[in-house]
């Protein structure tokens, strides 16, 4: 007797079944005991809501009470808290996905997927060696992909090796030429010095597009930055606001708005969105924009909170804090310790900056030279690199080549750091030409 | 034991509060990891005899799958770097003999704003209409060489964006004008369409229940070309008399590419000219999302069909989908016999051609629309789940559906058949 069967292709799920991977086993079989690697229902525990990434969230939770033997349903609910933490900057979304990576560690260490969701963690605990580490066996488990790539890339730039980013991203462009390999191309082109191709790569990427509306946030937001180094406030705030169309209240586009109305004189703004940023992701940078913000705001007392705030995450995020004791040349001998930390971690280009400044404040003024040269290899178009540059140059006697630098860096982004403009003008004799003076 | 230390870990994590979390607060750079490429995505192929006229043969190839408003910024054009291909294999080796090339190029008539259109929209020229396609159509020898020019600048239908800009139920004249019918009979359009596939596609989100129509109210970015078949011969070659001949089954699929990069630039060179690498690849429906495996899905986006038997051949002759379809819902599939499914393989080999994963259609002299039924060819209405999983599953006392028979718009016989496309999406801010 033919019957119709309405069916569900792969592996099932109804909408009133209780998951308890009741579909392991066969039709008429007692159901098994539930498979002991169920995390105890912590990632599974969030009340997902109905918009956009929470229902991503919803759909994969749903997938691991059905079959909570698989790691790949756990790694697709370990990515979709990942991506819900990417659009709102709330850290707390990985400690969801931590736990629902640890379940799919624990069903198949060595999976592809397994290990690419592991490192995007790992990113973000900044355990840049150990994602390098697990990229290269990712690579190995699946050649085809350019994931493994993208990550191995990712590691290596935190970790200063830009060479070797390079050929990562290579490998990865020359499988998936899409929004994530030409977004990271435009980065590694701004910072060898090639604004117009680094521009013309994120072109590539904004026009490969993506489905979901963070990535391309997040190419907007890289434009605008690239069009800040560049002195072009107007394109770059345009770029931001660009992206917060596209996902209001994204972290990264509010820091970039906050950054060129600073630079506009717009302070109170740039306070109110900054203040926004670290009510939700309170990284040391942010952290110190605003307490310099308020400072120049003559509000002495909230500036001061925000600086004990970035102080305490110096250990973990050392070169802002280093960086921020240099320029304003205070605490020398722990600027120095915290740079020199910073450097023998991850030697990039920025942390030989924050220790180039350290040790110029500390009074050694050949080895911050020798610092500020390997700053500078890439010759990155980062004024405020170039103005750290002049500082040194001057302190070593070469007024000459400190006054050019100052130049340079005017004509690069006259509004890179005022502050130290304003000191190195008045070092070398020249006007400062940048915003009003501020109060601090 | 090492999950539920994991979890105490994590717990006591957030109740300690934020703080703690706080502390990893990301500066680092967060490129974006998870990959999404709509617009280079092929989401079905059709091919049939045409129904106007038998010497002629149809290819359909849809792209960007599910367009809808609320699902963030929406792809309503093909994109500038991605070359759309329409491929063809006309003697039986699973190589691509013939490649025809639509490229597109957008163009924005007023950068200030971000409107699609700044008022109603009453031709493709219309000053109004600020966001702008226009497409060139290239053909392509074996070895990927320019053999002809087909078309160039040809202009792409617009998005239906509202009845607004579309006034007096005007989309479908204006988008018809995108109909470009070349002095050697080729006729092509491209532009938004009625996504024509229909499934519960909750199969394919592994979530749902059954017979939901959840591709209905959805647009699909539709390639129609409809090509003289004896174009697709080779030179002096005449189409077969005897339908069994090899040479009258002619392969077909769908790809896009994208250009690579160098990283790094030598020299600032301005233009860089970089080589296509292939990204996306379709023709048998479901092939891809039912029986090629997760870990295998890149490598066979990038992959050709001659090698197919390699690549694929394994998921082929020994499909997961019966033993699930019985282990979860009691469809007593027959079991997969030693020497695995080699009747399936017969399906993608017809009339002796190398097995492979191409879209096949008889175009022996003679064959006409009504032959057009897939697995021979595949016409807009076939109702290829249904086909499949009674192929995959060959149970002779079940008749095996996803309980979605048809589409939610009528198809028609005539250029470029498929349905106008939804209408009533809000005037959205384009992404540019």
């Amino acid at each position: 007797m033919q019957r119709r069967v309405i069916l569900i292709l792969s592996i099932v799920l109804c909408a009133g079944c209780s998951g308890q991977g009741a579909h392991d086993g066969a039709p008429g079989e007692a159901i098994p005991p539930p498979h002991p690697a169920t995390p105890a229902g912590f990632a599974l525990a969030y009340r997902a809501g109905d918009e956009g990434t929470d229902r991503l969230i919803a759909r994969a939770q749903a997938r691991v009470r059905i079959a909570p033997g698989q790691a790949d349903a756990h790694v697709g609910l370990a990515q979709a808290f990942i991506q819900k933490r990417r659009e709102t900057g709330d850290p707390a979304y990985l400690v969801y996905a931590r736990d629902a990576m640890g379940a799919a560690q624990s069903l198949a260490p060595g999976d592809f997927r397994v290990l690419t969701g592991q490192i995007v963690l790992d990113f973000d605990s900044h355990r840049f060696a150990r994602a390098a580490q697990l990229a290269e066996k990712a690579i190995a488990a699946e050649p085809a992909s350019p994931d493994g790539y993208l990550l191995l890339s990712d590691a290596r730039l935190e970790l200063g090796d830009y060479e070797g980013a390079v050929s990562a991203l290579q490998e990865a462009m020359d499988r998936a030429p899409d929004l994530r390999s030409h977004g990271r191309a435009g980065y590694l082109r701004w910072l060898h010095g090639d604004v117009e191709g680094a521009l013309d790569a994120m072109d590539e990427a904004v026009s490969a597009g993506s489905r979901t509306a963070e990535p391309m946030a997040w190419c907007y937001v890289e434009i605008g930055l690239m069009l800040w180094h560049g002195g072009k406030l107007d394109p770059a705030r345009r770029s931001a606001q660009r992206a917060l169309s596209l996902l209001p209240n994204y972290l990264p586009a509010l820091s970039l708005d906050a950054r060129v109305l600073a630079s506009l004189g717009r302070d109170e703004e740039a306070i109110a969105r900054l203040e926004g940023v670290v009510a939700r992701a309170p990284t040391a940078d942010a952290l110190l924009r605003l307490s310099e913000l308020l400072a120049g705001a003559g509000r002495e007392l909230a500036a001061g909170r925000y600086l004990a705030r970035a102080e305490k995450l110096a250990s973990d995020d050392p070169v802002p804090v280093a960086l921020y004791y240099a320029r304003h040349g205070i605490w020398p001998e722990r600027a120095l310790a915290l740079a020199e930390r910073a450097v023998a971690e991850r030697a990039t280009i920025y942390s030989r900056d924050a220790l180039a400044m350290a040790l110029l404040r500390a009074g050694r003024v050949d080895a911050a030279q020798k610092a500020m040269a390997e700053a500078h290899a890439l010759a990155t178009p980062d004024a405020r690199l170039i103005l750290h540059r002049a500082l040194i140059e001057f302190a070593s006697g070469d007024r000459s080549a400190a006054t050019a630098s100052l130049n340079a860096a005017s004509i690069q982004n006259p509004h890179a750091d005022p502050l130290l403009a304003r000191e190195l003008a008045a070092l070398v004799g020249q006007p400062f030409p940048g915003p009003p003076r501020r109060a601090r | 034991m090492k999950t539920r230390q994991a979890i105490a870990i994590s717990t006591c994590a957030a109740i300690v509060g934020l703080s703690a979390a706080s502390a990893w607060a990301s500066s680092h750079r967060e490129a974006p990891a998870i990959a999404e490429d709509p617009c280079a995505d092929n989401t079905d192929v059709y091919t049939f005899i045409s129904p106007e006229n038998p010497d002629n043969l149809v290819v359909v190839a849809n792209y960007i799958p599910l367009l809808v408003p609320s699902s963030g910024p929406n792809f309503f054009k093909f994109c500038n770097n991605v070359a759309y291909d329409i491929r063809f294999d006309n003697n039986g080796d699973a190589r691509t003999d013939i490649i025809y090339r639509f490229l597109f190029k957008s163009k924005v008539q007023n950068g200030d704003t971000f409107l699609y259109n700044v008022g109603p929209v009453a031709s493709l020229d219309d000053p109004d209409l600020n966001v702008r396609q226009v497409l060139d159509v290239v053909r392509l020898d074996r070895r990927g060489r320019l053999e002809d020019v087909i078309a160039a600048d040809l202009p792409v239908a617009p998005w239906h964006v509202g009845d607004r800009s579309f006034p007096d139920n005007s989309y479908e004249n204006v988008a018809l004008t995108a109909v470009k019918e070349t002095a050697d009979g080729i006729k092509i359009f491209a532009g938004p369409r009625d996504e024509p596939f229909f499934v519960d596609l909750h199969v394919f989100d592994l979530l749902g229940v059954g017979g939901a129509p959840t591709t209905d109210g959805f647009n699909v970015m539709s390639i129609v070309f409809e090509v003289p078949i004896d174009d697709l011969l080779d030179e002096d070659a005449e189409r077969p008399i005897s339908t069994e001949a090899k040479g009258a089954i002619l392969g077909v699929h769908a790809t896009a590419s994208r250009k690579r990069k160098r990283i790094l630039r030598r020299n600032r060179v301005a233009r860089e000219r970089g080589r296509y690498v292939q990204v996306s690849r379709l023709a048998v429906p479901l092939v891809n999302e039912v029986l090629v495996p997760l870990k295998d899905k890149d490598k066979f986006n990038r992959s050709q069909p001659q090698y197919d038997l390699n690549n694929i051949g394994s998921y082929v002759l020994f499909p997961e989908l019966p033993g699930l379809l019985t282990a979860v819902l009691g469809a007593g599939c027959p079991q997969t016999p030693e020497a695995g499914r080699t009747d399936i393989v017969g399906i993608l080999s017809p009339n002796g051609t190398k097995p492979a994963d191409l879209l096949r259609i008889n175009i022996a002299e003679g064959q006409t629309f009504e032959d057009s039924v897939f697995p021979n060819g595949r016409w807009l209405a076939d109702d290829v789940t249904d086909v499949l999983l009674n192929v995959l599953c060959a149970n002779p006392n079940l008749q095996l559906g996803d309980g979605v028979n048809g589409n939610d718009r009528p198809f028609s016989l005539t250029f470029p058949y498929l349905a106008t496309p939804h209408s009533g999406n809000p005037i959205q801010a384009m992404p540019y």
